[in-house]
């Protein structure tokens, strides 16, 4: 916390303490950059998919979809993240901060139970399993 | 009962010495007055004797076997003496009626004082010799035993009052002598439960109790420093893996993100990460328990409702239990709020919980009951794991303790949950323990004052703006 607030006082814009994730530099990176454009995001929007982070919303073509907590904060993870591949184990540090041995399986469940919600009955899947690697959440064409 | 303390076993040797002391100077005393008596009524009989004697040289004639005689010496012998006279032929010219017919010359013995007894008396007596008779004069020693028993029953009398000061004074005194001892005894208590950084009061004297002090000290020094020296240990290898880990680990994400590697390429990749944030997992453990032990545990402080805390995790705890084939049941108030830092609890109780699904038989069940106790908030988890020998339930909580390593290696966990879990409790001056653990339900329990860490200090930040 020290080396924090002092990095932070001697002119950083934000201090990540070893061992951190390059997705989440980059993620850090991007939030930075937003807020200096004068980009203030409360809607995320993928595809016909959107999630407003204030009212704590999502809806897939209009309809509204009901989300547990954790389902919320695996979304938002996952649309600031749009069109990279995230592995279950940044997931597991991100989206679940506290530290659980067995979080991966957790991971998984809670994935597919989001994608019921947002991806059935819809053409186009957003969500994806990228084999062996992660998840993505793709916007593409 | 008395003897059991040190301080009464003090009293009782010193009542056991003193009465050893007064016997000996008793004995001592009774056995001089004894012959300083005796020597009195030697020197009586002298004088008696000599008077007696010359009486009877002034008696003209021969008085042998007269009336006279024997008139004249009834007369002059004084009534309480025992006298018998003789002449050099051994006849009888006189006995004193108290004598009776006992015999009382004894020639062997000349003119040395010499003892007698007989019918209960016992008698000193002396023997004279002139040209004429022999002369016998004895003194009962009556007066000699009734002034020793007086002695001795002044003594008895007195006895018990003397013990009984005796006693009190060895008490008083060994209870001023163990006094510093008891308060020492209770600071080392204290240092060795609570806090090493502390030390006993400087000694106030040179001696043994100075010394104790001063050896205590040092070897709470010794203490001090090679449980800095694993703490540091910890805390430094924990901080010197983090760089080499956070590296891997880019390189590996870097490597993941490349075009040119192959699906089975990427699935080893994924894998090593994994391994890669669980080694983390185990260095941030590691570092978070020096910095418990060693009291630099930042805490910060606020409300924290336990209730909202486990519905928070309820979600994951749900998943878990529903792939390990357990029942999950909540048995919580409507709210349970203690003062202390979120982060760190929501840390403790998923450490708990998780460890209650883990360890757990398929198609048992996990109950997470909340509670409160007076000051405390109780959190209890209990679930229907295999049970925790007697001997390893302090164990349980050590690091990296496993039960049965072979079998808890596939369950992923890495023996530091409930270490990280009882520290969380104890930085909030609480505590986790194992409660039960039988046929019927394991639970572990977390106490947390409700006031909190209110009186601990909060963490100091340094304010270096210039």
């Amino acid at each position: 916390v020290n080396e924090r607030v002092e990095g932070l006082n001697i002119g950083a814009d934000d201090y990540l303490p070893k061992p951190f994730s390059i997705m989440e530099v980059i993620a850090r990176i991007r939030a930075l950059l937003r807020r200096a454009s004068g980009e203030h995001s409360t809607v995320m929007q993928v595809a016909d998919l959107s999630l407003n982070v204030v009212m704590r919303e999502a809806t897939r073509a209009g309809h509204k979809v009901d989300l547990t907590n954790r389902e919320f904060a695996l979304l938002e993870f996952l649309m600031a993240h749009v069109d990279r591949v995230i592995t279950k184990t940044a997931l597991c540090e991100h989206v679940w901060e506290h530290h659980f041995d067995t979080g991966t399986n957790v991971v998984e469940v809670c994935i597919q139970r989001l994608r019921r919600k947002i991806d059935e009955g819809h053409s186009q899947k957003l969500l994806q399993t990228i084999r062996g690697t992660g998840y993505s959440l793709r916007g593409g064409k | 009962m008395i003897a059991k303390t040190l301080r009464g076993r003090i009293a009782l040797w010193t009542v056991a010495v003193v009465t050893g002391a007064l016997i000996l100077f008793g004995g001592g005393a009774a056995w001089n007055l004894r012959k300083e008596l005796v020597k009195n009524l030697d020197i009586e009989l002298e004088v008696d004797g000599r008077n007696l004697l010359s009486e009877i040289k002034e008696q003209p004639g021969d008085w042998s076997g007269q009336k006279g005689g024997e008139a004249f010496l009834k007369e002059e012998s004084n009534p309480v003496d025992y006298v018998e006279v003789q002449d050099h032929a051994g006849r009888v010219l006189y006995r004193s009626a108290n004598l009776g017919k006992q015999e009382i010359f004894r020639a062997q013995n000349g003119n040395q004082p010499y003892e007698v007894s007989s019918n209960g008396r016992r008698l000193r007596l002396r023997m004279f010799e002139t040209g004429r008779v022999r002369l016998a004069l004895g003194k009962n020693l009556a007066t000699v035993r009734q002034a020793l028993v007086e002695l001795a029953s002044a003594y008895l009398l007195t006895l018990p009052f003397v013990l009984i000061a005796v006693g009190t004074g060895g008490w008083w005194i060994a209870r001023r002598a163990t006094t510093p001892l008891k308060a020492i005894t209770r600071q080392a208590e204290k240092i060795s439960a609570s806090d090493l950084h502390q030390r006993l009061g400087a000694p106030i004297s040179q001696d043994s109790i100075g010394h104790l002090t001063v050896v205590l000290n040092e070897m709470f020094d010794r203490l001090e420093r090679s449980f800095q020296q694993v703490t540091r240990f910890t805390s430094d290898a924990s901080h010197e893996l983090k760089t080499p880990i956070a590296l891997m680990r880019v390189q590996l994400e870097t490597m993941l993100g490349s075009k040119v590697i192959t699906p089975p390429q990427r699935e080893l990749l994924s894998g090593l990460i994994e391994q890669c944030a669980q080694l983390c997992q185990i260095v941030d453990g590691l570092l978070f328990l020096s910095r418990a032990d060693d009291r630099r545990l930042a805490i910060e402080q606020g409300p924290v409702d336990l209730v909202a805390l486990v519905h928070e995790l309820r979600e994951d705890a749900e998943i878990l239990a529903a792939q390990a084939r357990l029942t999950l049941r909540l048995q919580l108030p409507a709210q349970l709020v203690v003062i202390g830092d979120a982060r760190l609890l929501r840390r403790a109780v998923m450490n708990l919980i998780d460890n209650a699904i883990k360890y757990n038989r398929a198609g048992g069940s996990a109950v997470l009951a909340g509670s409160t106790n007076g000051e405390n908030a109780v959190l209890t988890v209990r679930n229907t794991g295999s049970i925790i020998a007697p001997a390893a339930r302090e164990k349980v909580f050590e690091r990296f303790y496993r039960s049965d390593s072979s079998h808890s290696k596939e369950k992923g966990g890495h023996g530091l949950g409930l270490g990280i879990a009882r520290e969380i409790a104890r930085a909030h001056r609480g505590d986790v323990s194992l409660l039960r653990s039988d046929t019927e339900w394991t639970e572990f329990c977390v106490v947390l004052p409700i006031d909190g860490v209110s009186t601990i200090v909060p963490p100091q930040t340094t304010n270096s703006r210039r």
